[in-house]
């Protein structure tokens, strides 16, 4: 078992995806382009490390393009201090992905 | 909510298909969150791809290649529904059965006395009957076997196990000769090697005469079993040649320890073997016993080489007409069993066929076969098979009521947790959660419980090999609990958990809610009850059928105690010598015999002492056919045998020391001797035959003595003839002393020993006892059974009790309200107490009946066990039965008074 915080490769790519504002598990997919199989479980267990957090969308956007509200991910202080662990040790990791266009950015869900 | 594309029309999605697929092995708690979240994704890409116009084929194959993805995440999660619902239903179980400790200690303690006696007896069978040898590869291993086709066997003469039943006599012994042939010219075999027990042997080591266990086996015995040494070396292939061999032998580590202290020196030293010098040479093992028969624990063994020495004789290394040794080979890879028959067969024809034209006497002809022979001689195993199930049978019947019991008292409380099982079913558990919940308490339960027994076996193991009866009771058994018994017992814990929690955990699912809820307990099924009854009528009915063995056993052993011996066994000691191992013959011996009787007899405290061939109660006797196939039991004795022993001389004299070689042959008989064969006549001056044989001499009777048991305690006065040791010096062997004490003789025993060793010191005694040990040694099995049936028996009952207890109590406290309204009514607590024990009774009554009709039948099998009574004996049944009724009916009679007491006012005030 490695260390509490400690992050893999994928993990700590995954994880600056979500930092630079792809927070949807299928635009991570697209941005680093793992296979969900990958991407999945890396989130759920960045969740269970409490270095990403997720929440429900608002039920208006999804409303609003008929489809069912998605789940996105957002990293945690935590996260955000392993990731800067691991950018120690990744050179360039956060200079690996761009920053995601404005409007991939949820509206937060009120309440 | 199901979505659809803006144009309303439903698309062909397979990878939504397979997300709800996927998400079925997702933990139910976490399903429906991940399958939205799935299907958000997929269903918003899909819209996106549509929205450009690109949702082709090749889009959706990229789709479905995505969703396959969700199998990953799907067994991601799979140790969480371990975790989750697993720690749950154990914390959750722990917790209830921490709220009910008595019923959970009542259940842990039957489980853990049901399971520890299966585990027991488990693994008395794993050391008896499943355990190999700790060889190279037992399973390689087959021991040879003949089977003659009629009565005439083949050999002249035949030592170690022969049986003579059902007109097919078989053995395990061969000639050294026939042994030699399957060696240099078989081709099945990559090892063959020979054995054969030396029972004891006169041992002196450092000039002190003992007495140990040996046997003489062929120079590859050890090569061929792939046992190594502890110390120095095994015997090798060029120690079994009759000339020029150094004599060398092995000793086993136990034999090390016990008399060497383990001293590494022993290995070098010459020690004294029926006086002929031998060369310890090295120690075997601590866990190898070697391959002859259970209990059969060799200390010394020597090669084929020495058995001049060992036997004191001629060499029967090269009579083929004498078969005496065990012969084991291991089966050349590839080969089987079947070939190895077949082959060796043809072998033994010939054998056999030069045998048969060479004597005179028509025999008839014999054929070889191969057994599996990673266990060595198995003849104890096989005899002590019988017992040991009938110990299983019993301690499964033990397990079983001790699981009725515990579904019973499940059943009880699953009523009691009626409410919250519905209420769990309202909030949307499923039946099957539910049952897997009340499965892991009971599988708690068991896993307890099994620990507990095992435990229970572990601190009482040394007292497991005294379960086994006969000569194995000083057998060296490792029943130290191995894999295999941790197996059992684990698997017999889970079993009986599953047993006992299956039936009431789907009777206490199975609920109408509505009226649950309303927790009125009145209108409650009956049929819960009435799978309790069941479980209790075969309580009650297998509490009878093992109270009947227990009373069957134990008064097969309070007959067998009680009974008249013919003399007096109190202030008895009795030892052996055999100074025929040291050399002494005939005449010579005789002397050494008189000298140490005179030796015993001027130690005060001594009596008298007498001299018989075989000591009283011991299984040994001399046994000889007279007239067709009637017996006669012989017994050689000293002069002053009978008034050292206290058996009335009821006519005629004794024998006196004038009764030798020189005078004319006399013999005395017992008083069912005259009966029998002399129509019960004065026999003073009667000649009698010893045998069939029409050489055999006519001996003039001189005396009658009363009648008194020999052998054994179940042949109740045999005829038997006493001959005087003095006649017939040359065929004088061992003698046992019986030495008449003034008080206490174990007292006597070191005095004793010491005037023995006066006379020769290197001559040992051995088995050196006083008479009551032998005849208590002779009821071992009886005691045995009497006390496992009695423990067992009891402990049933009691099982029974409880459950009748805890059920009557149940159905009384059910029924407060309705008992309320019949006292309200002016019913009288006599017809209250009748209601509650009419039920009762009828359970007791229906068990009677199931136990009894079991018991006659299966006391059939133990009829052969008894004494004194048959195995239908009504003062048994009646005792038993009585018994059963009077604690069964006092169980149910302490609810019924409490229903009895019952106020009307609270009781109907009682919800």
């Amino acid at each position: 078992m490695s260390p509490k915080g400690y992050l893999s490769y994928s993990g700590a790519v995954i994880l600056q995806a979500v930092a630079s504002g792809y927070r949807y598990g299928f635009d991570v997919m697209d941005i680093t382009g793992l296979p969900s199989g990958t991407v999945y479980p890396a989130l759920r267990r960045l969740e269970e490390s409490g270095q990403v957090v997720s929440r429900w969308e608002e039920e208006r956007i999804a409303h609003k393009e008929q489809r069912p509200p998605r789940k996105y991910y957002e990293v945690t202080p935590e996260g955000k201090q392993a990731l800067a662990e691991a950018v120690k040790r990744y050179r360039f990791l956060d200079r690996l992905l761009p920053q995601a266009p404005a409007k991939a950015r949820p509206t937060r869900q009120r309440g | 909510m199901q979505y659809r594309g803006r144009t309303g029309k439903s698309y062909f999605r397979p990878y939504l298909w397979l997300i709800t697929l996927v998400s079925l092995l997702v933990p139910r708690r976490l399903r429906a969150d991940w399958k939205r979240e799935w299907r958000a994704e997929l269903e918003h890409r899909e819209s996106r791809l549509r929205q450009w116009q690109r949702l082709g084929a090749r889009a959706k194959l990229e789709l479905l290649g995505q969703s396959l993805g969700s199998l990953y995440d799907a067994l991601w999660f799979q140790k969480h529904r371990l975790e989750d619902e697993m720690i749950q239903d154990l914390r959750y179980g722990m917790r209830m059965l921490f709220r009910s400790p008595v019923f959970t200690a009542v259940a842990v303690l039957s489980l853990a006395l049901g399971i520890g006696a299966n585990t027991a007896i488990f693994s008395l069978v794993n050391a008896v009957l499943l355990e190999n040898l700790p060889v190279r590869n037992p399973e390689q291993l087959v021991l040879l076997r003949w089977i003659a086709s009629g009565r005439n066997i083949p050999p002249d003469s035949v030592s170690g196990f022969l049986d003579l039943n059902f007109g097919q006599p078989f053995s395990t012994s061969f000639s050294y000769p026939a042994f030699e042939d399957f060696r240099e010219r078989n081709e099945v075999f990559s090892d063959v090697f020979a054995f054969s027990e030396l029972g004891r042997l006169n041992v002196s080591i450092d000039g002190q005469a003992e007495s140990a266990e040996g046997q003489i086996v062929s120079g590859d015995y050890y090569s061929g079993l792939g046992v190594q040494p502890v110390l120095g070396r095994t015997l090798a292939a060029d120690d079994d040649r009759p000339v020029g061999a150094e004599p060398v032998a092995v000793i086993s580590h136990a034999y090390w320890q016990r008399r060497f202290g383990g001293d590494p020196a022993a290995v070098g030293k010459v020690i004294y073997v029926n006086s002929s010098p031998f060369t310890i040479v090295g120690v075997t093992p601590p866990k190898f016993h070697g391959t002859l028969d259970l209990g059969v624990s060799p200390d010394i063994t020597v090669p084929t080489g020495a058995q001049t020495l060992v036997m004191r004789g001629d060499s029967i290394l090269t009579d083929r007409g004498n078969w005496w040794v065990q012969i084991i080979g291991r089966l050349k890879p590839g080969v089987t069993a079947e070939q190895a028959q077949a082959h060796l067969d043809a072998m033994f024809q010939q054998e056999v066929a030069e045998l048969i034209k060479s004597s005179k006497e028509e025999k008839d002809p014999a054929r070889v076969e191969v057994l599996p022979g990673g266990k060595g001689l198995t003849q104890t195993r096989g005899q002590l098979a019988g017992p040991l199930y009938i110990m299983v049978a019993v301690a499964v019947l033990v397990l079983a009521i001790a699981c009725a019991n515990i579904a019973n008292l499940l059943l009880a409380r699953s009523a009691m947790r009626q409410k919250e099982i519905a209420m769990r079913l309202a909030l949307g558990a499923s039946r099957l959660r539910l049952i897997r919940q009340l499965l892991t308490e009971s599988a708690l339960l068991a896993v307890i419980g099994g620990g507990l027994g095992l435990l229970l076996v572990y601190c009482t193991k040394d007292l497991l090999t005294g379960l086994l009866p006969g000569r194995s009771a000083a057998l060296r058994l490792d029943v130290e609990p191995d894999v295999r018994v941790l197996a059992f017992t684990a698997a017999v814990s889970l079993l009986t958990g599953l047993l006992f929690g299956l039936a009431p955990a789907i009777r206490a699912t199975k609920l109408d809610l509505a009226p649950d809820l309303k927790d009125n307990a009145r209108t409650a099924n009956r049929s819960k009850t009435r799978l309790g009854k069941i479980l209790l009528v075969s309580q009650v009915a297998i509490s009878l059928l093992l109270l009947i063995g227990a009373g069957l056993f134990v008064r097969t052993l309070r007959n067998l105690e009680n009974i008249e011996l013919g003399f007096n066994r109190e202030n008895l000691l009795i030892f052996k010598v055999d100074p025929t191992l040291n050399g002494y013959e005939g005449a010579r011996a005789a002397n050494l015999y008189e000298q140490m009787k005179e030796r015993i007899e001027a130690l005060p405290g001594v009596k008298a002492v007498g001299m018989s061939r075989h000591p009283l109660i011991s299984g040994g006797a001399m046994i000889s056919m007279v007239e067709g196939r009637e017996h006669i039991f012989l017994q050689r004795v000293s002069p002053n045998f009978f008034e050292t022993m206290e058996i009335p001389l009821l006519i005629g004299r004794n024998f006196t020391a004038g009764d030798n070689d020189n005078s004319s042959k006399v013999v005395i008989v017992n008083e069912a001797y005259a009966r029998r064969f002399l129509s019960g006549e004065n026999p003073i001056g009667r000649r009698v035959k010893l045998s069939r044989s029409p050489t055999s001499p006519e001996l003039e009777v001189v005396g009658m003595v009363k009648d008194a048991m020999y052998s054994d305690l179940r042949i109740q006065f045999p005829p038997t003839v006493y001959l005087p040791y003095l006649q017939g010096l040359k065929g004088l062997r061992e003698m046992t002393f019986e030495v008449r004490t003034i008080n206490d003789p174990s007292e006597m025993m070191a005095s004793v020993r010491r005037a023995v060793q006066e006379v020769d010191s290197n001559v040992p005694l051995f088995n050196m006892k006083t008479q009551e040990e032998q005849v208590n040694q002779a009821l071992t099995e009886e005691r045995l059974f009497a006390r496992l049936s009695t423990l067992s028996g009891s402990l049933a009952l009691t099982l029974a009790c409880i459950g009748l207890y805890g059920l009557m109590s149940y159905s009384v406290a059910r029924r407060t309200h309705e008992i309320g309204i019949r006292m309200a009514l002016g019913a009288q607590p006599g017809a209250v107490r009748w209601l509650v024990m009419r039920e009762t009774l009828l359970v007791i009554f229906l068990g009677v009946v199931l136990g009894l009709a079991a018991g006659l039948a299966a006391m059939q099998v133990i009829s052969s066990m008894l004494f004194g009574l048959t195995a239908t004996d009504p003062v048994t049944l009646l005792i038993a039965i009585l018994i059963l009724i009077a604690v069964t009916a006092l169980a149910g009679y302490l609810p019924a008074r409490r229903a009895s007491r019952v106020d009307p006012m609270i009781a109907l005030r009682y919800e």
